[in-house]
């Protein structure tokens, strides 16, 4: 397998399920901070780049704002306002947005590694009007976005005009309105499409160009032998905050968790590696 | 320009936010003495949380701890102090936790829609930390009073208690319901 996207939808969709289970229901700090930088690894890896610095954000906001409202906690650090600001309630507020941290960027990596293709091949079959929605949903505003991107260059390129609010509230207007017109009629012009291709008539099936391979149901085993794993011995993994945080103790489940959160980077890299040493013999 | 304008604004309502706080080291906090000031008589008060001990299985498993429910279920037992004319259940448990180290926690009577204190937990012991109908009520002489104790004001001679209730209150032989 040279890349983590070239995986079976079914094999990386359950994928990022189970690594967002764990990382949501295990509250156990070191859990979250491997989830968060196997998140980070892979967001590197796939070369994403925007939203860093708002995912960076809200980590420090969560991280800030629990020991401002939680005042439970052994050891109190300072009193504000009279009311304690304890080292538990910090860490438990570290740990708060290392999670949504990392809940945040494993569906940043989702929406890079499953495309809509791919999501009408999972659920085009089991449930095929939703699927259709959802992708057209989703696929509305970035379209929305762009469009509207293209639309306001070649304005200012036709019609260059001062930077006064007022011409550019003219302008925004002008496209916005150009907008609107043009994706009402992109919906008109779509569903007749559709119709002409006979739409609603009978079973509908998607075009897939996925293949099932071994590879893809080992990623599936893995996947669920994960989540049996921490289903059944997550318990011991418990960590307390309150009133006085659980020391860190060695568990060998972080190690298993370690590399099952830095999987997709490593079969990125591997597929990487692979691909400089075979061009570098042509 | 705007961009400076936006940084200014931010700059003074992080200065406005740092100067509305008052930040005092632990020693500084529990050194704060008010119990000397005129009196007008003294008053009683307790803790417990005996109730704890008969649903031990129910607790917290992190509360589990003598550290944290004493043997005998008891926080602090009777002890005096001097009360002013605008005390109240409150403020008469808020000098005693102060005065003996005692950790709490309680919700503002900004912080709730009632417009009145809500203790949230003495001594680590929260609400719903011992099954979903466990928290914090009080009795003044023991009558378990139908008011918030920051609207309960106190007499001389007055004996409040503060106690755990594992079921709504009933196994302390409070019917909150009525």
């Amino acid at each position: 397998m040279q890349r983590f996207s070239a995986f079976h939808p079914l094999a990386s969709f359950l994928y990022f399920v189970s690594a967002l289970c764990v990382t949501m229901f295990s509250r156990n700090i070191v859990i979250a901070a491997l989830s968060l930088a196997g998140a980070m690894l892979f967001y590197a890896v796939l070369g994403l780049r925007g939203g860093i610095w708002l995912y960076f954000i809200i980590f420090i906001l969560t991280a800030l704002s629990n020991p401002l409202f939680s005042h439970n906690g052994v050891t109190v650090l300072f009193f504000l306002n009279g009311n304690q600001i304890t080292l538990e309630a910090v860490i438990y507020g570290v740990y708060l947005g290392m999670m949504i941290m990392a809940v945040l960027m494993w569906f940043s990596c989702y929406n890079d590694v499953i495309t809509s293709d791919k999501f009408l091949c999972l659920f085009g079959s089991v449930m095929p009007k939703a699927a259709l929605i959802i992708s057209m949903a989703l696929r509305l505003v970035p379209s929305f976005i762009s469009e509207g991107k293209e639309m306001l260059e070649i304005h200012s390129a036709l019609l260059p005009s001062g930077k006064s609010a007022i011409k550019r509230i003219k302008r925004y207007a002008a496209v916005f309105s150009c907008l609107i017109t043009r994706s009402l009629e992109g919906a008109a012009e779509r569903s007749d499409s559709m119709r002409a291709r006979g739409y609603g008539k009978g079973k509908r099936v998607s075009y897939s160009r996925f293949r099932f391979k071994a590879s893809d149901a080992i990623m599936i085993a893995v996947s669920l032998l994960w989540i049996v794993f921490m289903f059944f011995f997550g318990g011991a993994m418990e960590f307390n905050y309150y009133p006085e945080a659980d020391p860190l103790k060695f568990n060998a489940a972080y190690i298993i968790a370690a590399a099952y959160f830095i999987l997709p980077s490593l079969i990125n890299l591997w597929g990487e590696l692979k691909w400089r040493y075979l061009a570098s013999r042509i | 320009m705007k961009r400076r304008l936006a940084t200014l604004i931010l700059a003074f309502i992080c200065i406005l936010s740092f100067c509305a706080c008052s930040v005092q080291s632990v020693e500084q906090h529990y050194a704060k003495d008010d119990l000397q000031d005129k009196t007008d008589g003294y008053a009683f008060i307790s803790i417990d949380c005996k109730t704890v001990l008969n649903n031990y299985d129910r607790l917290d498993d992190s509360l589990k701890s003598e550290k944290y429910v004493p043997k005998d279920g008891v926080i602090l037992k009777k002890t005096k102090y001097p009360v002013n004319k605008d005390d109240t259940a409150f403020s008469l448990l808020q000098r005693a936790v102060r005065d003996k180290h005692i950790q709490m926690e309680f919700q503002g009577p900004e912080q709730n829609s009632l417009g009145s204190v809500y203790v949230q937990g003495i001594n680590y012991i929260y609400e719903m930390s011992c099954g979903e109908l466990s928290g914090w009520l009080y009795s003044v002489n023991d009558d378990f009073a139908n008011v918030s104790a920051s609207e309960y004001k106190i007499k001389d001679g007055d004996y409040v208690k503060w106690q755990y209730t594992c079921d709504l209150g009933y196994d302390l032989g409070a019917d909150v319901l009525n």
